[in-house]
């Protein structure tokens, strides 16, 4: 995982000020992993199946975490939107809900064209998405230990 | 789409048009249609999988599904609307039900969803019991 990722608490875009609304949409903070999201999936599939359904959830993830720096050091807010959409279902379905929850924030910041609240809620997906990714690797990833 | 598979198990599976088992789902990740094939095949149900809205029209060419569950906002290619309004042309399909998966629950993605001829909403992310529920709701239903 990225160690170069700038957690959002000590990040400000540069010429911007972070409203208290962006504060406090930040405040009552969801939980990194509700676990039994996935434990109720590892239910439903045999244990080879789950195990690649795990690897690829983290690869993907780390992916669309990644392009979302990029794409908002690009200013490109369609993509955003379209990445933020993405990680809403995905992240919400394996139960990261901090990081679900922060794409939604991104997701509304986008449509409205607020670039500071684009640029600030990027931020905090970089360190959600790490700590999403961490939290399943070391839940669920016999896969990646093996 | 199921790869590999022969139009004779197609046709198998399909079971006789209204009383086939088969559940129809259409996502641009694999993440999400890996997710919904747990769960509807877990309720004893056929699922078959397309990644695009043009593979649903080419699978659905093959196989008869009592369901499709159908994301709305994929790329590239056409989206989960236009891929609906296309179904609804073919005679055959007409009465099949149609729910579309989505992270955004809209009052406009309802409107446009109702009048692409859609039948019902279920929300992203999925949770097991609703999502099942809603499967269930239309697969019992007479056509």
């Amino acid at each position: 995982l990225s160690q170069s990722r700038i957690a959002p608490h000590s990040w400000t875009p540069s010429g911007s000020r972070i409203s208290d609304s962006q504060r406090d949409s930040a405040a009552p903070r969801a939980p990194v992993l509700d676990d039994s999201r996935i434990a109720d999936l590892a239910e439903y599939l045999p244990e080879s199946e789950f195990d690649a359904l795990i690897l690829m959830w983290l690869e993907s993830t780390m992916e669309r975490v990644a392009s979302v720096a990029m794409l908002a050091e690009a200013g490109d807010l369609a993509g955003l939107q379209a990445v933020a959409h993405d990680l809403v279902g995905t992240a919400g379905n394996f139960g990261a809900c901090r990081l679900a929850a922060a794409a939604g924030r991104l997701g509304g910041a986008c449509k409205s064209s607020d670039m500071t609240a684009v640029r600030y809620v990027a931020a905090e997906i970089a360190g959600d998405g790490d700590a999403a990714v961490a939290a399943v690797a070391a839940r669920f990833g016999r896969a990646v230990a093996a | 789409v199921t790869s590999g598979a022969l139009p004779i198990a197609l046709a198998q599976a399909s079971g006789e048009g209204n009383r086939s088992k088969i559940v129809v789902g259409v996502d641009d990740i694999p993440e999400n249609l890996a997710i919904l094939k747990a769960y509807v095949t877990g309720a004893g149900f056929t699922f078959m999988a397309a990644a695009s809205g043009e593979e649903c029209l080419r699978l659905t060419t093959l196989v008869m599904p009592r369901l499709i569950l159908l994301d709305i906002e994929m790329s590239p290619g056409i989206d989960g609307l236009e891929t609906c309004r296309r179904l609804r042309h073919r005679r055959e399909l007409k009465h099949v039900p149609i729910a579309f998966l989505t992270a955004h629950k809209t009052a406009k993605h309802v409107m446009d969803g109702l009048a692409a001829g859609g039948n019902d909403f279920i929300a992203k992310p999925f949770q097991n019991e609703k999502l099942m529920e809603r499967v269930r709701h239309w697969v019992s239903r007479r056509a």
